[in-house]
């Protein structure tokens, strides 16, 4: 087990990257021994203590390049980036990306004709909407922030707080037919067949996507194109990717080399939890030594004094019921996170540096109102979360850093634009 | 908790892996159609298998009863119907039966698009938004010696597969915007020949088709607005409830019953779920040729505040008293001999 998390580790974060010397040595260790860091200091959020010890990783043998597509199919993928993890069922093709794309955009994909999925994910936002909370087909109001799909392929679990939906397949039925809120306010399959059955391009897009399918246009094949097309969704050519990975010292200014090296450091701990490729340790791709299910309070929150968050959203202990798993919350990516405000699960915290002031104070103080208290006091809070100095040299290097993780090409990348402009 | 969360959370690569021979994508379902995975074979297209299932029995429900049986064997709460159906197949002579039900609104006919002067504590005019649920394990009670013999279900698509079939009062008119015109007051099937006086079903989907994907299944568990996304499960009954108000917000009474407290990734692992919240409902003196099952949504709201958002997704402040009157324990999701919302007329 251990010869195998080295092997990861070699081949992720090693391959092809430069050393900017700021690593620490727990952070540049690898995906598996990360993992059991968090997992050892960290045991009162939910996940922590999962992952590591928990899974054999595949047989290598069995895995790796060539499983996840069907012939012909390639990724793209940059310079430190395994490969995604496709569900057998539904191997990647580039004419299954294709009707996905279109899927994707279709308003057809509601119930009133007017809501897509890219109405609450916007590529030029990351594919988030720039709301504090989404809004769904009829006006509803979600509790939650819509989510960055950048790089969805590799997220372990999906959405905000959630241990068990893990597979995009299954995560979609959520949107598509959820009525807790209404997002596309579908009610049935047969409504969503019946709505698409009316665009003439889908009789070729569905027959390309499924060629074996006397009758292809299906629910499942809908679902099964728009995850193949939200694989294709990965963002890795940043300015710091540039730099950290390609090796080019000018791609970034020296205010984001020093950003970067805080945001690796002790007491600012940001790294424990913003780890990897994908700066989250809930990762799992082609390879994984193990599947990391992970889960962090950061003390957003403390309503009563006892670490509660506002019962409109209190996380992982809705699902799990674990009173320990209040205000728990995966750790979203931090590619693309100038441009996907505002921020948090709840949208509640508008801007890069007042997230900043955040982790500096320990956890929010929020000082009246109904959700007052003081996160920093919070007993379910991270111990990675233990507040610090935070002078002005030291946030604008911060923020210079998180800048540098904008990635233009993804945002502008004419193969995840809306096809039926 | 650092245990329960290691084994909770850790999902086993090694099991996807077996899904990957397995060849589709739900545990649950691999487990409800193990009867005919010989001869389907249809490992590569898990949106056919499940339906393939269900016709055979369709053809010939006394021959095909054992695979039924099988099924309810596994998912069963009692032991009574294993027995009895298994006795099903060694020839006893069956009758059909048609189970008829109804709804009402503190007695007044249940329709969407009516309303209804006082519901609720205190009472205020409301309207439906919707009123469906799944019934399983379906027993007609003997007269002579008071066993309990289970109802052997058509294949009726869309309202009944094998061992679960739909009730719908929601018929997309008025406020109720979330189903289809089609409505659903009867469930079908055989029992062997005999004298009933009462009825027994639970209101839930199955355990082991519980939290199978959806998209793989064949209605009435196709993917729609009673599949529960969140909870990776069925809504076993929806009721929806809205104030009707002159102007202002209207307040909302709604209960939606599922499976909480669920560990396990769908399709990966075995799913376990805490709070199985599946209420039974047992009606002495039931004549199936006479009588008709009836669900009072008025008597379900009877203590709850309609001039506000009164919501239980299975769990929220609003859940005591609507479970309490569905005969559901809110702590242990078990059965309890509470419930008064469903009577014989
Ligand atoms: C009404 C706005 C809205 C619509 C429409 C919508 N989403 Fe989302 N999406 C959200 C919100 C809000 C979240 C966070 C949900 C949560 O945590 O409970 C989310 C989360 C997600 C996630 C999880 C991302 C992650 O990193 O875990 C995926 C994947 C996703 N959406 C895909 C889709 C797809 C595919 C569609 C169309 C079928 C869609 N969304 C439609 C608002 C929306
Ligand atoms: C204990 C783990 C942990 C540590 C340490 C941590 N974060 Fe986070 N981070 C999270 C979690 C969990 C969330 C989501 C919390 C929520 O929504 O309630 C988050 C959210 C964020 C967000 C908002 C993301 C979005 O899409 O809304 C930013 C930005 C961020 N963190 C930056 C940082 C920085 C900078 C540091 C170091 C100063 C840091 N984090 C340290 C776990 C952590």
């Amino acid at each position: 087990m251990a010869r195998r998390i080295a092997t990861v580790a070699l081949v992720v974060l090693v391959g092809g990257c430069h050393d900017p010397g700021a690593v620490p040595a727990e952070g540049s260790s690898g995906v598996g021994s990360t993992g059991t860091t968090a997992a050892s200091s960290d045991s009162t959020s939910a996940g922590s203590s999962s992952g590591t010890v928990a899974t054999e990783g595949p047989d290598p043998d069995s895995s790796g390049s060539g499983t996840t597509g069907e012939p012909g199919w390639e990724w793209a993928l940059p310079e430190g980036f395994p490969e995604p993890y496709v569900p057998p069922d539904n191997p990647m093709s580039a004419a299954k990306v294709e009707l996905g794309r279109h899927l994707f955009y279709d308003t057809r994909m509601s119930g009133s004709g007017t809501y897509a999925c890219a109405t609450c994910h916007l590529q030029e936002l990351a594919f988030t909407d720039g709301r504090v909370t989404a809004v769904g087909e009829t006006g509803q109001i979600h509790r939650r922030n819509s989510m960055s799909l950048a790089n969805v392929a590799y997220n372990a679990s999906l959405t905000w707080a959630h241990p068990f939906l893990t597979e995009l397949e299954r995560q979609a039925l959520v949107p598509m037919f959820g009525d807790n809120p209404i997002e596309l306010g579908l009610d049935s399959e047969a409504e969503l067949v019946a709505n698409l059955a009316v665009e003439p391009l889908y009789a070729d897009l569905f027959a390309a996507a499924f060629p074996d399918e006397a009758e292809p246009l299906t629910a499942p094949n809908v679902v099964y194109a728009l995850s193949a097309f939200q694989r294709t969704l990965i963002s890795g050519r940043s300015a710091f990717d540039r730099w950290f990975y390609d090796g080019d010292d000018d791609a970034v200014d020296e205010a984001a080399k020093r950003g970067y090296q805080l945001f690796n450091s002790h007491p600012a701990e940001c790294f424990h939890c913003h780890v990897n490729f994908n700066f989250t340790d809930t990762a799992y791709y082609e390879g994984a030594s193990s599947w990391d299910v992970r889960f962090h309070n950061t003390g957003l929150y403390n309503v009563d004094g006892e670490g509660a968050y506002p019962a409109i959203d209190t996380g992982l202990v809705e699902i799990t019921m674990e009173p320990g798993d209040m205000g728990h919350f995966r750790v979203p990516t931090l590619r693309n996170i100038a441009v996907t405000a505002p921020y948090m699960h709840d949208g509640s915290i508008a801007t890069l540096g007042e997230v900043l002031d955040h982790y500096a104070a320990g956890g929010r103080t929020i000082a009246d109102g109904p959700n007052a208290g003081i996160g920093s006091e919070s007993p379910l809070r991270s111990s990675f979360v233990p507040g610090f100095e935070l002078d002005a040299q030291d946030r604008a290097d911060l923020l210079a850093f998180l800048a540098s993780l904008t990635d233009d090409a993804f945002l502008t990348d004419p193969a995840l634009a809306d096809p039926w402009q | 908790m650092s245990d329960r969360s290691a084994c909770t959370y850790a999902l086993v690569l090694g099991s996807l892996l077996g899904l990957a021979c397995g060849g589709d994508d739900g545990g649950g379902q691999a487990d409800t159609t193990t009867t005919t995975e010989g001869s389907s074979g249809a490992s590569g297209d898990p949106t056919t298998s499940p339906t393939t299932t269900a016709p055979t029995s369709a053809e010939s429900t006394g021959e095909s009863s054992s695979g039924v049986a099988d099924t309810t064997t596994g998912t069963s709460t009692t032991d009574g119907p294993a027995d009895s159906s298994s006795g099903t197949d060694t020839g006893e002579a069956m009758q059909p039966v048609s189970i008829n039900f109804g709804a009402t609104v503190d007695g007044e006919p249940f329709a969407c698009g009516q309303s209804y002067a006082a519901v609720g504590n205190p009472p205020v005019e409301v309207e439906p938004m919707d009123l469906r649920f799944f019934v399983q394990d379906v027993r007609l009670i003997r007269a002579d010696d008071g066993t309990e013999v289970p109802v052997v279900l058509d294949v009726v698509e869309p309202w009944q597969a094998e061992t679960v079939a739909m009730v719908d009062f929601e018929d997309a008119t008025g406020a109720c915007t979330e189903g289809n015109a089609e409505t659903r007051t009867e469930v079908t099937g055989v029992v062997p020949t005999g004298d009933y006086d009462g009825l027994v079903f639970t209101l839930g989907v199955p355990e082991d088709l519980n939290h199978a994907d959806p998209l793989t299944l064949p209605p009435p568990l196709d993917a729609g607005t009673m599949t529960w996304g969140w909870l990776y499960g069925y809504k076993f009954l929806k009721v929806e409830l809205r104030q009707v108000v002159a102007e202002g917000v209207a307040g909302v009474g709604l209960l939606h019953l599922g499976s909480n407290d669920c560990t396990g990734v769908p399709g990966v692992d075995e799913v376990e779920c805490g709070l199985p919240n599946r209420a039974e409902i047992r009606l002495e003196g039931f004549d199936v040729a006479a009588n008709t099952a009836v669900i009072d949504v008025a008597a379900l709201f009877g203590e709850t505040d309609l001039a506000v958002e009164s919501m239980c997704h299975s769990v929220g402040d609003a859940c005591p008293p609507l479970f309490d009157r569905v005969g559901l324990d809110l702590d242990t999701g078990l059965p309890s001999p509470t419930q008064i919302v469903f009577t014989v007329e």
